[in-house]
């Protein structure tokens, strides 16, 4: 039986950036994301918590389907990404990829410059030297880094703090110029300062670009986020703005999970 | 029964006098090459012809000959080794094949060098009719030395972390770009170390090239591709076997000198390459 459309829960209709019909993935044998239809708006920060194990990642992977080259993974459904299909309404991935931006827990600088780290997704080979700084100037104070780094872009990145090379990690993103970004625990490995950082940075790009993050962190959920989905063992417990998840919800796994009490859902 | 302490001060004892006998052999094994080698050995051994079948002269073409052979042998087995590990190492999903892939290269590893140079016979002498040419040697250390090239570079590819893999698919880069900007360049110290430490091999090796390849007497530079090339190996092979001569025996001392100074560089390059091409990775 079909599951019924999940609407958010006390928000306006708006366009939505990301929508998944009937959408499943598996490892092997085992369904991981179950049956998901489900439609995340665009713009704003949309958080995706539940307990560990609960398909998350899963979930975030599948949008720009950077889980296929796993042996045993599979999907089933439909993702439509700004109503093109995920699957074939692209002209290729790397096409896909480059609208959907993805920033991972641990950052993962390259082994070269920071402008390097930053061009390193730019395709485009006739870009002028001119137009090429500019793009690493423009990338980087999006990414509130330009003023740390501006006088050492020929530095290896691994210099750089891991706060730091997180922001690297999502200016050699912006630098794509994608529309949706995808975050996985994005301040999960750094210090709590450079995670406060993170989160104003998160906050200043959501009115440029969609962004769908995951994270433990209920607090931080509470700071940035204007709709939160919530997901345990693999199926959309409640989905609606954070302040309906925070304090409307009637659901009591929503209510316990949220309130940071233990949650065996 | 002997008390413990007598007991570690035995053992210690024995540790003590086989690390005395291997250290006493080494140094004269090395002290005999180089006192041996040094009375032969001068810049006009090096670059002077060799005659009386080797007795007199020096060794002009025999190190030019080892030289041909390993230069080629390098061009050759690039391709093929950085092939196979790239395909073993990004292109193959399934365990089983990949287990299959290490397993051929393991075996082939473990070849005598002699059977390659009957190899060289049987198929390119005997089966394509091809006369005795320095290629085939080449060829044949190339095919000798491709398992450590191949597991050397695929080694230093299993090495670099999924993430930054994910990480280039992630922005929009094809496999194949990938590929380029960030296995290559994470891996160019496995390939270039394995190269260096197979060559170091090569070098020294007269039983894959003797029956197709090297001639023991009065060939100089190579002309074409269908004539043999002399080299050290060999040559120090022809000298041992007049051992009743001092003057060939000096100069077979003076020939093993070069050879193994030419190892000596080619590992400590080896041992550099690793130590500065590897990358500065964070993770
Ligand atoms: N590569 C894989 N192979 C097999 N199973 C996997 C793989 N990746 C994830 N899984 C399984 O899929 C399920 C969901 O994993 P996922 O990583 O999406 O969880 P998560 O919610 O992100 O958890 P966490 O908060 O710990 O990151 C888990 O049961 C996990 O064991
Ligand atoms: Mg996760």
């Amino acid at each position: 039986m079909p599951k019924p459309e999940l609407k958010l829960v006390g928000v306006e209709t708006q366009t939505s950036a990301v929508s998944l019909k009937g959408f499943q993935a598996w490892f092997g044998e085992t369904c991981v994301v179950q049956d998901m239809t489900l439609e995340l708006p665009a713009n704003g920060v949309t958080c995706i918590v539940g307990p560990s194990g609960s398909g998350k990642s899963t979930l975030l992977r599948g949008l720009n389907r950077i889980n296929e080259d796993i042996s045993g993974y599979a999907m089933k459904g439909q993702v439509l990404i700004q109503d093109s299909c995920a699957k074939d309404g692209f002209k290729d991935i790397t096409e896909l990829r480059a609208k959907v931006g993805m920033v991972f827990q641990r950052p993962c600088v390259f082994p070269c410059s920071i402008k390097d780290n930053v061009l390193f997704g730019v395709k485009n080979k006739r870009l002028s030297k001119l137009e090429r700084a500019a793009l690493v100037e423009e990338s980087l104070k999006s990414a509130a880094l330009w003023k740390e780094v501006a006088h050492r872009l020929d530095s290896p990145a691994s210099t750089l703090s891991l706060g730091q090379q997180q922001r690297l990690c999502i200016a050699r993103t912006l630098a794509v110029k994608p529309d949706i970004l995808l975050l996985d625990e994005p301040t999960a490995s750094v210090d709590p300062t450079s995670a406060r950082a993170l989160e104003t940075l998160i906050k200043n790009l959501k009115d440029d670009y969609t962004i769908i993050m995951v994270t433990h962190d209920i607090r931080q959920t509470r700071r940035i986020a204007d709709n939160v989905l919530f997901l345990c063992d693999g199926q959309v417990i409640e989905m609606g703005s954070t302040d309906h998840m925070f304090s409307k919800t009637a659901k009591p796994k929503t209510k316990t999970y949220l309130s940071e009490e233990f949650c065996d859902c | 029964m002997l008390s413990r302490t007598v007991k570690n001060t035995l053992f210690a004892s024995a540790l003590r006098i086989a690390l005395f006998i291997s250290l006493a052999i080494l140094i004269f094994l090395i002290g005999a090459i180089l006192l041996e080698g040094f009375k032969a050995l001068s810049p006009s051994f090096i670059v002077s012809e060799a005659r009386d079948f080797g007795a007199a002269g020096g060794i002009r073409y025999q190190l030019l000959g080892s030289l041909i052979l390993i230069i080629v042998a390098a061009v050759l087995v690039v391709p093929f080794a950085l092939g196979t590990a790239l395909y073993r190492s990004e292109y193959v999903t399934s365990e089983k094949l990949g287990r299959c892939i290490d397993l051929t290269i393991f075996s082939l590893n473990g070849i005598p060098s002699i059977t390659y140079g009957l190899f060289g016979l049987i198929v390119f002498v005997n089966i394509l009719g091809m006369g005795v040419s320095w290629l085939i040697g080449s060829i044949l250390l190339a095919i000798m030395i491709l398992p450590t090239v191949t597991v050397s570079t695929h080694q230093a590819m299993r090495a670099i972390p999924n993430i930054y893999r994910e990480s280039a698919l992630a922005l929009g880069l094809t496999r194949a770009e990938m590929v380029r900007k960030v296995i290559l360049p994470q891996s160019l110290h496995g390939l270039v170390t394995g190269l260096l430490i197979g060559l170091a091999r090569a070098i020294g090796e007269t039983a894959p090239i003797m029956f197709v390849a090297t001639a023991f007497s009065g060939v100089t530079w190579p002309q074409s591709i269908y004539e043999p090339v002399s080299t050290l190996p060999t040559h120090i092979l022809a000298l041992a076997q007049q051992a009743t001569n001092p003057d060939a025996l000096r100069n077979a001392w003076g020939a093993s000198l070069s050879l193994i100074i030419i190892v000596m560089i080619l590992s400590g390059l080896a041992f550099i390459a690793r130590r500065k091409l590897e990358p500065q990775r964070s993770m």
